[in-house]
């Protein structure tokens, strides 16, 4: 049994249906437990979308909130995003009727008890270029083909990109240039 | 007057006044555009593929209106120009409307192929940040030079694009002074040496796939663009395109990268192949889904003959060339391609590859034995962007060689498939 399904028995909260532990930006699912079906790795990328661009919005606003909290409703459903750390979100769905307030203290207690189950930063190895890699993998159109597409736009070799560690901080620059490219977009990791 | 009219087949190799044509999806087509970019860089690429594109039309417009004056049917500049732009339509890449002499001129575009396929594919999950049309610019540029039999060639560069967010397509035609390919663009005389000695060899489901060739092929004598200038069927977009567009694009940056970057070659053929791999698993499958494929063929079971004689007939139909079952197990496929249309470019351009150079072949081949092993033909999931990464996201146990080329004077080009 999982560290999360156990932390959910023991909340006890029946109008609770899925929760996903996803890594911000990158959107790659950590832990996942749910009693209704769906796809859990889209929902986590989308969610994360929506966290990018909540904060774009704050910088917008020039507003300096630390903690995110996003609620989507529905009249079935309440999903609501929680910022559990700074590499972390908890996607939370409740089957309503369940009033918010109960939502909020239900994120703040299940927030508590799964952060310590999270990575640190210092346990947290991954290289800035592998987490660049993660990225393009999950939002690049043509993932299974992405490392040859950024080989042929970097000039790296293809064997070179295979081991992301070995590569030099310019080649990395060269990738992540290469990747807004592919994306349209800035990256920020 | 009708394209059939100056349609030629031969040996499943397809020619509009002699200039060779095969029908692509818009898969195919988005996918060499991009790789042929990502190897130089979107603007290089633009301008390499524009370019490219202004001397395939260039050749193609040419043969044409001699075909006509040779009807004792002769068309002043603004005539020539509705002509090019009919054919542009009906082929399926949208709608082109040209402006201008022989100074040069502008373009407005409507629905043009490739921006609006790229918006419709990668559009909600992409900002593109370069114009998509190269092709529909060197066409345009193309069919102005051609117009006015002018000396010098235009150069095409498209300031709006819908892929990048604008409501309408534009470009400006200007003079300039020389051309950024040096190719030798083939026509069917290139191809007489496999023509006139043209014996294929039967392969397995040979009778089988005669049949539904030519019931493909009544069947395509009909499609054109409809009124957006676009073909939209069996889930795909489709052109009838230019074969030189293909190859000269394809070839050239192999060309290049293989004088200043050979450690690239790798992944660059792997791309190639892709580009095929994708246009035959989306259209192939797409035609075996339909309707009108029950309708004509009957339903697809699944098995291994029918599925893979099928495709065989498909490419034959789509002007591929004259593809035949060598070898056929569950764990192995060999084409043996009397005809194909990458290879006669080779010929003509000694710059090209000799041997393992037919990769839409290589593709193709690949995806067809996929395409048997990874669909389940009772259930028929949809054929969309979310299979086709599930299916091919991780390792797969297939491969694919080229063991012989027309190219290198082999009686065949072969490709052979397994796990």
């Amino acid at each position: 049994m999982s560290w999360l399904t156990t932390i959910i028995q023991k909340a006890e909260i029946p109008q609770l249906k899925s929760v996903s532990v996803v890594k911000n930006p990158s959107g790659e699912l950590l832990e996942y437990w749910s009693s209704i079906h769906f796809d859990e790795g889209r929902l986590a990328a989308y969610f994360t979308d929506i966290v990018r661009a909540e904060g774009r919005i704050r910088e917008v606003i020039a507003m300096n909130l630390k903690d995110i909290r996003l609620t989507v409703e529905s009249n079935h459903l309440t999903i609501a995003v929680h910022e559990l750390s700074e590499r972390f979100i908890g996607v939370f769905i409740f089957q309503n009727p369940i009033p918010l307030g109960m939502v909020r203290w239900n994120l703040k207690k299940l927030g508590e008890a799964i952060a310590p189950h999270l990575p640190s930063e210092a346990l947290e190895t991954v290289s800035e270029t592998k987490r660049l890699f993660d990225f393009i993998a999950r939002y690049a159109p043509d993932p299974h083909m992405m490392l040859r597409r950024v080989a042929l736009k970097t000039k790296i070799p293809y064997a070179k990109l295979l081991d992301p560690d070995q590569l030099q901080p310019e080649e990395t620059t060269k990738i992540k240039s290469a990747a807004e490219d592919i994306l349209g977009t800035r990256i920020e990791l | 007057m009708t394209w059939n009219d100056l349609n030629s087949t031969t040996a499943s190799l397809d020619f509009i006044s002699s200039n060779p044509v095969v029908y692509h999806c818009h898969h195919f087509n988005l996918f060499l555009d991009q790789t042929v970019d990502d190897f130089y860089d979107p603007e290089r690429g633009t301008r390499i593929r524009t370019a490219m594109a202004r001397s395939a039309c260039e050749t193609l417009l040419q043969s044409l209106y001699r075909s006509l004056e040779k009807q004792h049917t002769h068309l002043l500049p603004p005539k020539r120009i509705e002509l090019a732009q009919n054919l542009f339509k009906d082929f399926g890449h949208g709608r082109l409307f040209i402006y201008g002499d022989e100074e040069g001129g502008k373009v407005e575009g409507e629905y043009l192929h490739y921006g609006f396929a790229w918006r419709e594919k990668y559009g909600r999950q992409v900002e593109r940040r370069h114009p998509a049309d190269a092709f529909a610019g060197g066409f345009a540029a193309a069919a102005l030079q051609t117009a006015y039999e002018a000396k010098h060639p235009y150069a095409a560069k498209e300031t709006d694009c819908i892929a990048t967010g604008a409501t309408k397509c534009k470009f400006e035609l200007t003079k300039t002074e020389r051309s950024e390919v040096d190719i030798h663009i083939p026509d069917v005389t290139t191809m007489e040496p496999f023509l006139t000695s043209f014996s294929p060899m039967a392969g397995a489901e040979e009778e089988r796939i005669r049949q539904i060739e030519a019931g493909l092929r009544g069947f395509l004598a009909g499609v054109r663009g409809d009124q957006r200038g676009l073909v939209e069927a069996f889930g795909v977009f489709v052109t009838r395109h230019s074969a030189n567009y293909y190859n000269g694009i394809s070839y050239r940056m192999l060309a290049d990268l293989t004088r200043t970057a050979p450690f690239l070659k790798e992944s660059a053929e792997e791309l190639l192949r892709e580009s095929g791999h994708v246009c035959v698993f989306n259209t192939f499958g797409g035609i075996l889904y339909s309707p009108e494929w029950e309708a004509n063929f009957g339903r697809i079971e699944g098995g291994l003959n029918e599925v893979v004689s099928s495709c065989m007939a498909i490419a034959r139909a789509l002007g591929f060339g004259h593809w035949t079952i060598a070898e056929l197990s569950e764990n192995h496929l060999v084409v043996r391609a009397f005809t194909e249309y990458e290879s006669p470019f080779c010929l003509a351009n000694d710059w090209a590859p000799r041997s393992g150079n037919c990769y839409f072949l290589q593709g193709a081949a690949l995806a067809i034995m996929r395409l048997y092993d990874a669909i389940d033909w009772q259930e028929k999931p949809a054929l969309d962007q979310r299979l086709y990464l599930k299916l091919f996201k991780s390792e797969h146990p297939w491969k694919v060689t080229q063991t012989k080329s027309l190219a290198n004077g082999d009686p065949y080009s072969e490709v052979i498939v397994s796990r």
